[in-house]
C-alpha cells in the first residue's frame, strides 16, 4: 500500500525520478494519500517486477486526483481502489503477491489538498434567456489554492465569478461559500459575505465621479472599518503595494492608463483584506511588461495574505505563473449531451500533455479544428438560407456603368 | 444569383445547448401583442419593486451628507440656469399670447393675475419638470446605465454595499428637494419675465399688474405648485435610476436608457399634474367651500 507518510520518491539530491517498489494491496483512493483530496502523480511507466514478470504496463504518465477519482489522465483512471497495474494477460496468483514497480514517477502530496474548502459548486446550472451557460458544474476550491478558470469566450467564466459572490443566483444547484448557500443568504448575510471576497474586474470598474484616493477608500468608509484621518496612510500604503507612485491619488480614473486602472482596483479590492480575490481577467489589454507586473501583484497579494484566488483568464502566461491549478471549461454549445463542462482540472503543467486535443489546442492556441468548424457551418448555413455566397468582386462587376 | 427565402431577423434560431442545434423558437415565443403585454407587466413590477427597494433602504439607511453634497451641485446649483431661463421665458412667452386676446375684452390690466396664476399653478411646474427630466434624468440615466455596462454597479455590490442605498437613494433625496427649489425659481423668473413684457412692452400699468396678481394668486396656487413638483422630482429620480440600473450593454443601451428615462419621465409628469392637481382641487373645495364659490 502506498504509504500515507511516504516522501516524494524523486531522488532528494539531484529530483531525478527513482525506482520505488509497492507491495500490495495497492490503493490510490487519492494521491496524497488521504481518503478525500487531491493530489499530483506522474508515472512514466509502472512494471510488474516480482510475481508476474511478464506484465509490463505503460501507464497514463499524468494523473490527477480530486475526491477519489483520477482527473483527467485518461486510462488510469480505473487505478481507484484497485491494483494499479491490473493483469489482463493472466489471472492473478494469490498465493505470489507481485510487486509493482513504479518507474520514473513521484508521489507529490498536493499542498492544499488538506485545506478547507472554501468555494463549492454542486450541479451548478445557469442560462440566460435560451443560452445555456453553465450545466450541472462541479467543483470546489479550497482555502489558499489559486485556481485559474480558463475557457474559450462565453463558455461561462465570469458568470462563475458573479456566482460566487452572488452577483447572479444559479437556475439549478447550489454555489457555497465555507459550506454557506450563497443563493439562500438575506442582504445582511450576503453583505457580510461580500466583504471577504476581493473582486479585479475585467476593466477594473472604478467609480469614474471618485478620485483614485476615494475610490480605495469607498469601502473603509461605507463599512466604517476604519477613521478618517488613519485612511491616507493605509491608502499610500495601498497604492504603494500595487507599485503606484505617490500624486496618483487626486487623479480621476479617466486620468490613468489600462495598467494603472487595474492596480488601482486591485488596491480598493485589497484595502479590505478580503479572504479570497476573484480576478476577472486581470491582464487582458495590457501590454507584455505589464501584464508580468500584474501577474507578480497577484502572486504577491496572494502570498501576503495568504488567500484563496480565482483567476479568470485566457492568458496562458498568467495561468503558467500563478496557478496551483487549472479548471478549463468548454462552451455548452459545442458540448457532448453527457460530456462534461469542465475538460480539465488539474495542474497547469499537465495542460500541454492531456488527453484531450480540446485542451492541448487552448493551450498551444491552435484553432485548426475550429475554422474547419466554422466554414462547414457557414457553408450549412448557406445551403439552408438559399442564399448564394457572392465574392466582392461580382459586386464590383454588376455596377452601372456611369455612361 | 437564385434566392430561396430570406430569414427573418426578428425571429432568431437558438442553439440547443443539448444537441447543439438549430432550434427555431415556438410561436408563443415569437414577439407579437402577447409579448408586449407581458413586458409591460413586467415592467411595472420591475418599477415597483425597484421603488420599493428605494424607499426601504430611504428609511432604514438615511444617505449621507458627504454623497449628497455633490448631487445636490450636478443637480441643483448647474441646474439653476438653465431653469430660470426656461421660467423667464415662459413668462414672456404668456405674456405675448395672452395681451391680444384680454386686450380684445379689455381687460388687459388683469393680465398678471392670469399670467401668474397659470405659471405657479401650472406651467411653471410642468415645464421647469420638463426641462429638468431632460436635464437631469436623462444624465442620471446615461451615468448610471453607463455605470452599469462597465461593471461599476457590480462592483459596488462586490464591495458589500447595496447599490440602490449608494447610488438611487442620494438622487432620489436630491430630486424631491430640489426639485421644488428649482420650481421656485422657474416660477419667479416667469413672474418677473411675464411682468417685463406686459409692463415695458405692452405698457400695462405695474400697479394694476400687481394689484390683480395679489388679488387671484393665492397661496394655495403656490403651494399646489409646490406639491406637484415633489411628485415630479420623486418620479424624474426613480424613473432615470429605474433606466440606468436596467440599461442594455453598449453605446446604444445607454443611449436608449436616457431616451427611455425622459419620455417616460414626460408622460408620468402629465398623468401626476392631471390626479394631483384634480385630487388638489378636491381638497381645496372642501377645505374652503365659500372661496371656491366666489371664484366661480
Amino acid at each position: 500500500m502506498v504509504d500515507d507518510q511516504s516522501p516524494p520518491i524523486n531522488d532528494p539530491e539531484n529530483g531525478d525520478p527513482v525506482a520505488k517498489e509497492y507491495t500490495p494491496p495497492w490503493s490510490f483512493s487519492s494521491f496524497d494519500g488521504s481518503d478525500e483530496g487531491s493530489g499530483e502523480l506522474v508515472a512514466e511507466q509502472v512494471s510488474v517486477i516480482n510475481g508476474r514478470p511478464e506484465i509490463e504496463i505503460e501507464t497514463a504518465t499524468l494523473g490527477y486526483a480530486q475526491s477519489g477519482s483520477l482527473g483527467s489522465a485518461g486510462e488510469p483512471s480505473t487505478i481507484v481502489n484497485e491494483p494499479f497495474a491490473e493483469p489482463k494477460q493472466s489471472p492473478p496468483d494469490p498465493s505470489r503477491p507481485a510487486v509493482v514497480e513504479v518507474v520514473g514517477s513521484f508521489l507529490k502530496p498536493y499542498k492544499y489538498a488538506d485545506k478547507p474548502v472554501v468555494i463549492e459548486f454542486e450541479n451548478v446550472t445557469k442560462s440566460f434567456r435560451n443560452q445555456m451557460v453553465l450545466r450541472d458544474l462541479s467543483f470546489e476550491i479550497r482555502q489558499g489554492e489559486t485556481v485559474c478558470l480558463i475557457g474559450e469566450s462565453g463558455c461561462g467564466k465570469t458568470v462563475n465569478l458573479k456566482l460566487m459572490i452572488g452577483l447572479m443566483k444559479p437556475d439549478k444547484g447550489t454555489v457555497k461559500f465555507k459550506g454557506d448557500r450563497i443563493s439562500k443568504m438575506n442582504e445582511k448575510q450576503l453583505t457580510a459575505t461580500r466583504i471577504k471576497f476581493g473582486f479585479l474586474f475585467q476593466m477594473a470598474a472604478l467609480f469614474d465621479s471618485m478620485s483614485v484616493y476615494d475610490n480605495v477608500a469607498f469601502g473603509l468608509r461605507e463599512h466604517r472599518l476604519m477613521e478618517e484621518p488613519l485612511m491616507p496612510v493605509y491608502i499610500r500604503e495601498r497604492l504603494a503595494e500595487v507599485g503606484l507612485p505617490p500624486g496618483v491619488e487626486t487623479k480621476k480614473p479617466a486620468e490613468l492608463s489600462g495598467g494603472q486602472r487595474k492596480r488601482v482596483g486591485l488596491a480598493r479590492a485589497l484595502a479590505l483584506k478580503p479572504e479570497v480575490m476573484l480576478y476577472d481577467e486581470p491582464t487582458t489589454g495590457l501590454d507584455p511588461i505589464m501584464t508580468d507586473i500584474i501577474n507578480e501583484l497577484i502572486i504577491q497579494s496572494q502570498d501576503h495574505g495568504a488567500k484563496t484566488g480565482i483567476i479568470v483568464t485566457h492568458e496562458m502566461r498568467t495561468v503558467l505563473k500563478c496557478a496551483d491549478r487549472v479548471i478549463m471549461l468548454y462552451p455548452i454549445s459545442r458540448l457532448g449531451p453527457k460530456e462534461s463542462q469542465i475538460l480539465y482540472n488539474g495542474p497547469p503543467e499537465g495542460m500541454e500533455e492531456d488527453a484531450d486535443p480540446r485542451v492541448r489546442q487552448f493551450v498551444k492556441g491552435e484553432a485548426g479544428e475550429r475554422i474547419r468548424e466554422m466554414s462547414s457551418a457557414r457553408q450549412a448555413d448557406e445551403y439552408e438560407s438559399g442564399l448564394v455566397r457572392m465574392h466582392p468582386d461580382d459586386i464590383v462587376s454588376a455596377r452601372p456603368n456611369p455612361s | 444569383m437564385s434566392q430561396k427565402s430570406i430569414p427573418n431577423p426578428a425571429v432568431q434560431s437558438v442553439i440547443d445547448p443539448e444537441t447543439g442545434r438549430r432550434v427555431e423558437p415556438s410561436a408563443e415565443s415569437r414577439p407579437g401583442f402577447g409579448s408586449g403585454l407581458v413586458d409591460l407587466i413586467a415592467f411595472i413590477g420591475s418599477l415597483s419593486m425597484f421603488n420599493l427597494s428605494a424607499l426601504r433602504w430611504l428609511i432604514y439607511r438615511p444617505p449621507r451628507w458627504r454623497n449628497l453634497r455633490p448631487l445636490f451641485y450636478s443637480i441643483g446649483v448647474a441646474s439653476t440656469t438653465v431653469v430660470g431661463m426656461t421660467g423667464f421665458f415662459i413668462g414672456m412667452v404668456l405674456a405675448v399670447q395672452s395681451y391680444h386676446s384680454f386686450r380684445e375684452m379689455g381687460l388687459e390690466s388683469r393680465m398678471g393675475a392670469v399670467i401668474n396664476v397659470t405659471l405657479v399653478k401650472e406651467l411653471g411646474p410642468v415645464l421647469a419638470a420638463t426641462m429638468l427630466a431632460g436635464r437631469i434624468g436623462s444624465a442620471m440615466a446615461a451615468e448610471l446605465g453607463t455605470m452599469r455596462v462597465t461593471e461599476q454597479i457590480d462592483a459596488l455590490s462586490a464591495l458589500g454595499t447595496n447599490p440602490i442605498q449608494v447610488l438611487v437613494v442620494p438622487r432620489l433625496v436630491t430630486c424631491v428637494l430640489l426639485i421644488p427649489l428649482l420650481t421656485g425659481i422657474a416660477d419667479c423668473l416667469g413672474i418677473i419675465g411675464g411682468n417685463l413684457i406686459s409692463t415695458q412692452l405692452f405698457a400695462i400699468d405695474n400697479y394694476f399688474y400687481w394689484y390683480y396678481t395679489e388679488k387671484f394668486v393665492e397661496m394655495a396656487d403656490l403651494v399646489a405648485g409646490l406639491v406637484k413638483s415633489v411628485f415630479f422630482g420623486y418620479s424624474i429620480g426613480i424613473i432615470a435610476c429605474h433606466r440606468g440600473f436596467h440599461s442594455k450593454a453598449g453605446a446604444e443601451g445607454v443611449g436608449r436608457a436616457a431616451t427611455e428615462s425622459f419620455v417616460l419621465s414626460f408622460v408620468i409628469i402629465l398623468a401626476i399634474d392631471l390626479v394631483v392637481g384634480s385630487a388638489w382641487n378636491s381638497v381645496y373645495r372642501i377645505l374652503y367651500p365659500e372661496v371656491s364659490e366666489s371664484l366661480i
